[in-house]
């Protein structure tokens, strides 16, 4: 708020002087230019006053002189004269000589016309007198209103200039000021308003990938930001929900088949990229339906979440067990070299795992498990043959009572559990 | 710079076709009153007003048709919205500023009496005591002498215009005339104007002198801008003067 308050009052002042500047300028220049106009009026008919009192006084022809002295009787009392005082009292002067020459000249032709050239010339003589004791009196009177309009054009020309230059001092400053402005408007918007929402955009995108996990938000640069912020945090919490429900088994709290089958290529990819064997698990629990059928669906339910707790705690930090079905499991794991002898030692572990007695009530309840496996690349480069061939193993394991057995191209290694409850 | 070009014609364009469609203008002026508004030998209407009128008519773009008339016949014309703009040397009074818009002042006037060159002028009161006086119907000539004649009003003759008003002087209808002082300066300086001169100093008081303006429609407020607008134009660009300089021996603005 204090910014925009500031830039208000910087851009109120620059504003304001260079109205005042233009403001000032229009009014001198109207005033100095009416009135240097009305000067050089004035100048210029007091010569052409003076010009025709010397016509007047000197012309031979009666035109000419006749012309002359009514022109100036006309010109002596124009209202262009009214202005200044001193003048028109010297141009009232000018009339009465003008028309007193006038007469005296009308009176030296009568006296020529009579052959009587001595008076004439008598005559002439005296009204030559009075116009020239008139004309010194015009001239100083020009001479200083010229003298004068010289002086005004010289300040007037000096205004011009100065006012110019303060408008222009003016008009550079206000740009600088409106270029930094900008500058910081703009610096203002992409701290307070791009940025954050350039990282908003940033965070969308990652969203959508699903690979992605719970992003951390940056901190927010003000109150509008934050709560976008916010959101997003709950959206995050959302997805991550939603995620869990589509992917995850609730009872097991193992992956579902969604995430097995999303999985599996992935993993391929990465076995394939690492030069590792992925092996594939089916596996399916044997009674169970026995269990479900005696203790009923709780007790069913209690079982599936034990098995799933037992995978989740026995579970290294790269494998990944799933519950596909009723009572079918999977799981994903790597192997380097001599993966054969490590996936066979992972399924006995399994077995002996998921074989442990399972306490109820004053009893327990035996639980055991057939499990196929496939090899990737070796069995197959396809998921769902990787898959098919898993299973068919684990259905061979479960009906020869076999706890695993290895894939097709390991089937030398064959190991027995004679322990293993009927099915 | 596409745009700005493409802006550019366009606006041009717009140009050429409001020049095109150029105003259509009535305008009045004396019929006869020398130098102003007269017939020259060939029978050409010319004159400081006539070339004043035709200036501005060429500034502000407008198709004019000029008509001369009579002194008293102008104003009414205007007020009625017959003709546009006039200028009959027309100095302001409330009266008339009632029935027509005043542009600004484009020259300044006196009024003058002129009569024998011989007579002993004291004052305009002791004229009527025995001669006739002319002077033009409506103007304020016209008022001032009403006003001065007491009740000597047979001694006063009205006329339509300045060269009936001359004529009048020059058939002895009337011993003197008062008339604006620069209609009367031509009339003295020719041959015609022999024997007649002013006669006591130029009035400037009492509404017989001051600025002289063009009058307008007053509901064309627009028109009166272009014309003041024109006009000041024509003072700064010199076009006054130079028209000035073509009838008089000295500025009159």
């Amino acid at each position: 708020m204090w910014l925009t308050i500031g830039v208000g009052v910087i851009f109120g002042v620059i504003a304001y002087g260079a109205l005042s500047q233009f403001d000032h300028a229009e009014k001198t220049g109207k005033e100095i230019s009416q009135t240097l106009l009305s000067d050089v009026q004035v100048v210029q008919n007091l010569e052409r006053l003076i010009n025709l009192g010397d016509q007047l006084a000197n012309a031979k022809l009666r035109d000419e002189w006749w012309a002359a002295g009514v022109a100036i009787q006309a010109l002596a009392y124009h209202p262009s004269f009214s202005q200044n005082p001193k003048l028109k009292e010297n141009l009232e002067t000018s009339y009465q000589v003008a028309t007193s020459i006038l007469r005296q000249r009308i009176r030296e032709a009568e006296l020529l016309a009579l052959g009587e050239d001595a008076l004439a010339l008598e005559l002439q003589d005296k009204y030559t007198m009075v116009w020239e004791k008139n004309r010194q009196r015009l001239k100083e009177s020009v001479d200083l209103l010229a003298v004068k309009q010289v002086r005004d054009v010289g300040r007037f020309s000096e205004a011009i200039e100065k006012t110019s230059q303060a408008i222009l001092v003016m008009s550079t400053f206000g740009g600088m000021v409106g270029l930094l402005v900008i500058a910081g408007l703009y610096y203002a918007m992409r701290r307070h308003v791009l940025r954050p929402f350039s990282e908003i955009s940033d965070i969308l995108s990652k969203l959508n990938d699903p690979k992605s996990g719970k992003l951390a938000l940056p901190p927010a640069s003000n109150k509008e930001v934050g709560e976008i912020y916010t959101a997003l945090n709950e959206l995050q919490n959302m997805r991550g929900a939603l995620e869990k429900m589509a992917l995850y088994d609730r009872l097991s709290g193992l992956g579902n088949r969604n995430l097995f089958d999303e999985l599996l290529p992935r993993w391929k990819a990465n076995a394939h990229r690492n030069n590792q064997v992925l092996v594939v698990y089916f596996m399916d629990l044997d009674g169970f339906k026995q269990i479900n059928d005696t203790y009923g669906h709780d007790v069913g339910n209690d079982v599936l979440r034990i098995i799933g707790s037992r995978f989740s705690n026995f579970s290294r930090s790269n494998d990944l067990y799933f519950r596909i079905g009723g009572d079918e499991f999977a799981a994903l794991m790597f192997f380097d070299n001599d993966y054969q002898n490590g996936a066979e030692k992972v399924c006995l572990r399994i077995l002996e795992l998921i074989e442990q007695p399972i306490a109820f009530k004053a009893t327990h309840l035996d639980v055991s498990i057939s499990i196929g496996m496939s090899f990737y690349p070796h069995d197959s480069e396809h998921g769902e043959e990787l898959v098919s061939i898993a299973d068919k193993n684990m259905y061979i394991a479960k009906k020869n009572k076999l706890g695993f057995v290895p894939s097709k191209k390991s089937a030398n290694v064959v190991v027995m559990d004679t322990n293993r409850p009927k099915n | 710079m596409k745009i700005i070009k493409i802006m550019s014609l366009c606006l041009g364009g717009l140009l050429c076709v409001t020049s095109a469609k150029a105003e259509v203008l009535n305008v009045a002026l004396t019929s006869s009153s020398v130098p102003f508004s007269y017939q020259n030998e060939t029978g050409e209407q010319v004159g400081f007003n006539m070339d004043i009128a035709k200036s501005i008519c060429e500034k502000i773009k407008a198709s004019c048709t000029f008509y001369y008339l009579r002194f008293p016949e102008i104003l009414p014309l205007v007020a009625e919205g017959k003709i546009d703009f006039a200028l009959p040397n027309m100095l302001k009074t409330p009266e008339r500023a009632a029935k027509a818009a005043f542009t600004v002042p484009y020259w300044r006037s006196t009024s003058s009496f002129v009569g024998p060159v011989d007579y002993n002028f004291t004052s305009a009161k002791r004229i009527f005591e025995k001669d006739k006086i002319c002077a033009i119907q409506n103007t304020r000539q016209m008022n001032y002498l009403q006003s001065m004649s007491g009740g000597k009003q047979d001694h006063l003759i009205s006329t339509k215009t300045t060269a009936a008003t001359i004529d009048a002087l020059k058939d002895g209808t009337c011993r003197f005339y008062l008339m604006p002082t620069m209609q009367s300066l031509s009339f003295l300086q020719s041959e015609k104007g022999k024997g007649f001169g002013y006669l006591g100093k130029p009035i400037s008081d009492q509404g017989l002198g001051g600025d002289v303006h063009m009058i307008v429609r007053k509901d064309r407020p627009a028109l009166l801008k272009k014309i003041d607008a024109a006009l000041q134009e024509m003072v700064h660009e010199g076009v006054h003067e130079q028209i000035t300089r073509k009838y008089f021996p000295f500025s009159i603005l």
